[in-house]
């Protein structure tokens, strides 16, 4: 292990504002001496990639450094300070890299969360100071909602949600993509202090002065869990409680905790599920006040396989005794304790990505490294053995709610402005722009008044997709594209590689490249790099995407006019626009990427290509220009303007012929080996690609999204079903058996049914969240006047129609899309339902067609009557509302009679 | 923390005769939707020790602004001749560029300016009366910037189209104290 103290990573005390309040204080401010105080650093956090380092300091300012100095002592004068940013009023208290690598997150005492996004171009010096920024970061957005001082943030996998906590007791969880505040969760007593996300994505755990740990749920934002215990006597004078939750997802490692009633300082473990604290990690002298876990996990026996016995993993300590200690979870003493090399407490630790660097910072004002050789983080795993590890929790993630992504791109829309200069177009030019005469009216108060010139938005790159972002996790051993900037490491639309410009050498293009051919070399010799089997146009270097560009603009279906090339069609949806580059990520495994480049000018062809394991699986020219892309484990398939599809294996071979559409692609969805298509004509194709063959005879949508009707979402399931949700607040899906469109749930549910999850969001069923129960969000965040429901006339019988009626849509809404568990959990509410009101004709019918025939013995009859439902029992079933029967008040005879009826059709049976 | 920053100002009548209009294109970041507008006003300091011969030279109104890089052409008219001290007419003088919103000064941009006359043989004997028409004015390019922590709309303002929750009022405090400035170094 090497450590290092980087004195020049430092943040300088304020300015003294010698104020000559009046007019000339400008002027008169005296200079600041270039010996300022060195000010306490609250916060530190590596970029994904490793190559910068965030940091944030009681000046409040964000810093950021570049780590190729501190890593590596060769390059010792290479520029080390990149970027200053200072918007903040108040000291900067916490500072997140997104996974993806795109945007930092900074909270401060203003109570402000800041995002920060990477101008390209927005470097140099900086206006009004001396400051020169090697790198423009600027500010994309400002989040306001705290009201006091925001203390920690954290970005869930995948950036889906960026939670943040504050002094003002609250927990705010802001959506990942559109920055929106989505839920705020207001149940501590006190200071909230920390906070950190399950890598599983369930849960979200934060840490506060009230002397407890809360594990909030994320499919309802409930409360899973209020863990007090280890915090009984734990003091409230800590700056921070940082926590952090294990990479395998089975431990929160929480600071500030204390045994044997407040005389031992201890980091309490806390196991998932059970919630119990048996474990602490005791040495330190003071209290703890940061936990930070390396995030790779490590095996005990390296050489096993990857199992819940043979995983343990390693956890930075920082406390305020001025010690770090880092520990091994299979040995009882920490691997290793630093003492003495800090003089004030530590306040925050971050762990690059390769989990080989530890960064520290401290209140001291100076940060420390701890860089461990490979060898001495015995066990360590690859991040894909994590990846692979955690779908054992069988978790998915609520996915982005489609109609907010739908508002936030509208909301985007520029305002018309003449002339528009791209946001690459540095504002100051040498040779300046011509600008059209501004209009100036006269303000209210009399004075003139001047309406701006619009020149760009603020984002510098595109904004991060839905379908792209959750697997869009930094690259492996991510510290070395640095080094090697257009090697292989990019992802879904991100553009984590924008060389730090500074390290090329000044613009010195053959020292440029002399070091790039010498990175090549170290690159290739990077431990465990897979030789690579040859593929077509696997040998190519991927080029960076630097910018995504819109070549041709959607086209609009106002009007239905008939489509490009096809003019006996007429456009009913709208056809996305034709970009320069789009690209369609593989959940299942990180980092396989579908994606293709249109071309900007010229004859160039339009070009697909798959890369897995950073290497160009297959690439493919095509005839016309792609508009959509989707990949699944089973195939990648490409939509072109001229109206055709391709589908390809994930080795490049053409599995399907070319399929030739009515009219081009709006849609194009696919899900295991199932591919959708809705045309801009609104006809719907689903093809089996491992039978070769239609689902069901494309069909047409068109009735339902006359205007002003429209898709708002439009995803296949992995039976083959299609779901398409409407503006209109109803969703359908076609069911080949009946040969028709079915509606699988509508808003309308929502004005009186007490089982709509949308509202209430108390999904009994907190591990994973169903499709159904997803759509029903996402329908009610449709339904954005919350009075509707109050402003229904109430009939007598509303409620009961409304909620059986509900439930028995849902029921055969599950059935449709193949979702058992959303299956019986309806069918218990429906029980329930029936079993109050009282409705005993219901109940037995219900009862008769679980049972079936009496004496029905399996293998025979199979023809009437079948016994299971979606790989549901139905007789289990039918036990589980028979005793809800039994348990209520109307129908208890009912029910206890079909209970015994159950017991002797059991026995027969023997 | 400032929903504006100012970009860039660029001079757009530098050097120039000393009774000519001040001319700047300023360009500016607004990181979040503004109800009212900026207003912008440009002043004169002829002597820096004491506030009693600062002329406010023009003030304008900027709106509506959009969230974005915005950017406009502000102009103002020479100071008043009669009003500035005669022996505080050459040499160093300043103009201050400040920009409010709600009536809270929020930055304060400060550019030296150099005052001579246009030819050797008077700039090294100054003629006793001053002779307005052969004056010339050269602003410092390097602005001195000091900012103001004030209070912006209340926070509630950002439109929430998607947001679920009604966001409640959140009024961040108003510091009376100018915040750290750190680019006014010399």
């Amino acid at each position: 292990m090497r450590f290092t103290k980087p004195s020049w990573v430092s943040h300088k005390g304020r300015t003294p504002m010698h104020a000559r309040a009046p007019i000339a204080a400008a002027l008169l401010t005296p200079s600041p001496d270039a010996n300022q105080k060195r000010v306490s650093i609250f916060s530190i956090h590596v970029h994904p990639d490793g190559s910068r380092l965030a940091t944030g300091g009681l000046d409040a300012k964000v810093r950021i450094w570049s780590t190729l100095p501190i890593l590596r002592s060769e390059a010792e004068d290479s520029p080390k300070s990149l970027c200053t940013l200072g918007m903040h009023s108040g000291p900067v208290l916490t500072v997140r890299w997104s996974h993806s690598g795109k945007w930092l997150a900074s909270g401060s005492d203003d109570t402000i969360i800041m995002i920060w996004d990477l101008d390209p171009t927005g470097g140099g010096k900086v206006w009004g100071s001396d400051e020169t920024n090697i790198e423009g970061w600027k500010a994309l957005r400002r989040l306001p909602g705290h009201e006091s001082d925001v203390t920690d943030l954290a970005w869930s996998p995948g950036d889906r949600y960026l939670a943040s906590v504050g002094l003002d007791s609250r927990v705010i969880v802001w959506c990942g993509y559109s920055l929106n505040l989505l839920r705020r969760l207001d149940l501590h007593q006190g200071f909230v202090k920390g906070v950190c996300w399950d890598p599983v994505g369930q849960f979200l755990a934060t840490q506060s002065d009230d002397k407890s740990v809360k594990i909030w749920r994320t499919d309802d934002w409930g409360v899973e869990a209020t863990i007090t215990k280890p915090f009984e006597d734990s003091p409230g004078s800590t700056f921070f409680r940082r926590l952090s939750w294990s990479p395998d997802g089975a431990h929160i490692t929480a600071s500030n905790a204390m045994n044997n009633n407040g005389y031992v300082f201890v980091a309490a473990v806390i196991s998932r599920q059970t919630w119990a604290s048996d474990i602490s990690l005791v040495g330190h002298e003071n209290t703890v006040e940061v936990a930070a876990y390396n995030p790779h996990i490590f095996l005990r026996r390296p050489k096993d396989p990857i199992t819940t016995s043979n995983i343990c993993s390693v956890v930075a300590l920082g406390s305020d005794d001025l010690t770090v200690s880092v520990w091994q979870t299979k040995s009882a003493r920490p691997l290793i304790v630093a003492k003495d090399v800090f003089e004030r407490a530590i306040l925050d630790l971050g762990w690059s990505f390769d989990g080989l660097t530890l960064y520290a910072c401290s209140s001291d004002g100076t940060i420390g490294v701890f860089d461990f050789d490979q060898e001495e983080m015995e066990g360590i795993a690859p991040r894909s053995a994590q990846v692979e590890y955690l779908k054992m929790f069988n978790f998915t993630p609520a996915p982005m709610p489609t109609p907010l992504l739908e508002r936030v791109s509208q909301a985007r829309t520029p305002p018309p402005s003449p002339p528009h200069f791209s946001s690459s177009t540095p504002v100051s030019l040498a040779a300046p722009p011509t600008y059209p005469p501004q209009s100036v009216t006269v303000a209210k108060n009399g004075k003139r008044r001047i309406k701006p010139l619009f020149i760009s938005h603020l984002s510098y790159g595109p904004l991060p997709s839905a379908s792209a972002a959750p697997s869009a996790a930094p690259p492996l051993f991510g510290s070395i594209s640095m080094f090697a900037p257009n090697e292989d490491h990019h992802h879904a639309e991100l553009d984590m590689t924008v060389p730090i410009t500074a390290l090329n050498g000044g613009g010195d293009d053959r020292k440029a490249e002399k070091r790039k051919a010498e990175e090549d070399e170290a690159g290739s010799s990077w431990p465990g790099r897979p030789t690579k089997a040859r593929t077509l146009g696997g040998d190519r270097v991927r080029e960076s995407v630097n910018q995504v560009k819109e070549l041709r603009s959607r086209v609009s279906a106002v009007g239905f006019p008939p489509a490009p090339n096809h003019p006996s069609t007429a456009i009913a949806i709208d056809i996305p626009s034709i970009k320069s580059y789009l690209c369609s990520a593989l959940e299942e495994k990180d980092g396989d990427l579908f994606e293709a480049r249109n071309p900007e000018v010229g004859e160039d062809p339009t070009e697909v290509m798959f890369i897995s394991a950073k290497q160009t699986q297959f690439l493919d020219y095509l005839p016309a220009a792609a508009i959509l892309l989707t990949c699944t484990s089973v195939f990648c398939a490409v939509a072109m303007e001229d109206a055709s599809i391709i589908v390809y294996s994930l080795n490049g071979r053409r599995i399907m012929p070319t399929l030739m559409l009515d009219a081009p692609s709006a849609y194009l969805e696919g899900s295991k080996h199932f591919l959708m298509t809705i045309t801009s004509s609104a006809r719907v194709y689903v093809w089996n690609i491992k039978s070769q063959k239609a689902a069901f005879p494309s069909v047409h949508l068109d009735p339902f999204i006359r205007a002003p009707s429209s898709i708002l979402s439009a995803q296949i399931r992995p039976n083959g079903a299609p779901l398409i949700l409407l503006s209109s607040g109803v969703a359908y899906s076609f069911d080949p058996a009946l040969s028709t469109w079915v509606r699988i749930s509508e808003a309308r549910w929502s004005e009186g049914s007490d089982a709509w999850e949308g509202k209430h969001r108390t999904n009994k069923n907190s591990s994973s969240r169903g499709v159904i129960s997803t759509l029903e969000s996402a329908l009610s965040d449709l339904n954005m006047d919350s009075d509707s429901a109050a402003n229904v006339i109430k009939y007598r019988w509303w409620n009961a129609a409304l909620t059986l009626g509900h439930l028995e849509t849902k029921l055969h809404a599950a059935k449709v899309l193949d979702s058992p568990t959303e299956y019986r959990a309806a069918l218990l509410s429906y029980a329930k339902k029936i079993a109050e009101e009282g409705f005993k004709g219901k109940a037995e019918e219900l009862l008769k067609d679980l049972c079936g025939p009496l004496y029905w013995k399996p293998s025979k009859d199979e023809q009437v009557w079948c016994p299971t439902v979606l790989g549901l029992q139905k007789r289990d079933l039918l036990k589980e509302v028979s005793s809800i029967f039994a348990k209520s008040k109307t129908l208890a005879k009912l029910g206890q009679g079909w209970q015994d009826t159950l017991r002797k059709a059991a026995l027969d049976e023997f | 923390m400032s929903i504006v920053t100012i970009r860039n100002v660029e001079f757009l009548s530098n050097p120039a005769p000393f009774q000519a209009e001040y001319r700047f294109r300023i360009t500016f970041d607004c990181i979040a939707p503004l109800k009212e507008d900026l207003e912008w006003k440009l002043l004169f300091v002829s002597s820096p020790a004491t506030e009693e011969y600062d002329q406010e030279l023009d003030d304008c109104m900027v709106g509506p602004v959009p969230v974005g890089v915005n950017s406009f052409e502000f102009s103002a008219p020479a100071p008043d001749r009669d009003r500035i001290p005669p022996g505080d007419v050459l040499g160093v003088a300043a103009v201050i560029l400040t920009a409010s919103y709600r009536e809270q000064e929020f930055v304060r941009v400060g550019y030296y300016q150099n005052t001579e006359y246009d030819n050797e043989e008077m700039k090294e004997n100054p003629p006793e009366s001053i002779v307005w028409d052969r004056l010339v004015r050269e602003l410092a390019e390097k602005p001195r910037v000091t900012r103001f922590s004030i209070k912006w709309d209340s926070e509630d303002s950002p439109p929430r189209p998607a947001s679920p929750s009604p966001m409640p009022v959140d009024p961040a405090p108003a510091d009376p104290m100018p915040v750290d400035t750190g680019l006014s170094e010399t």
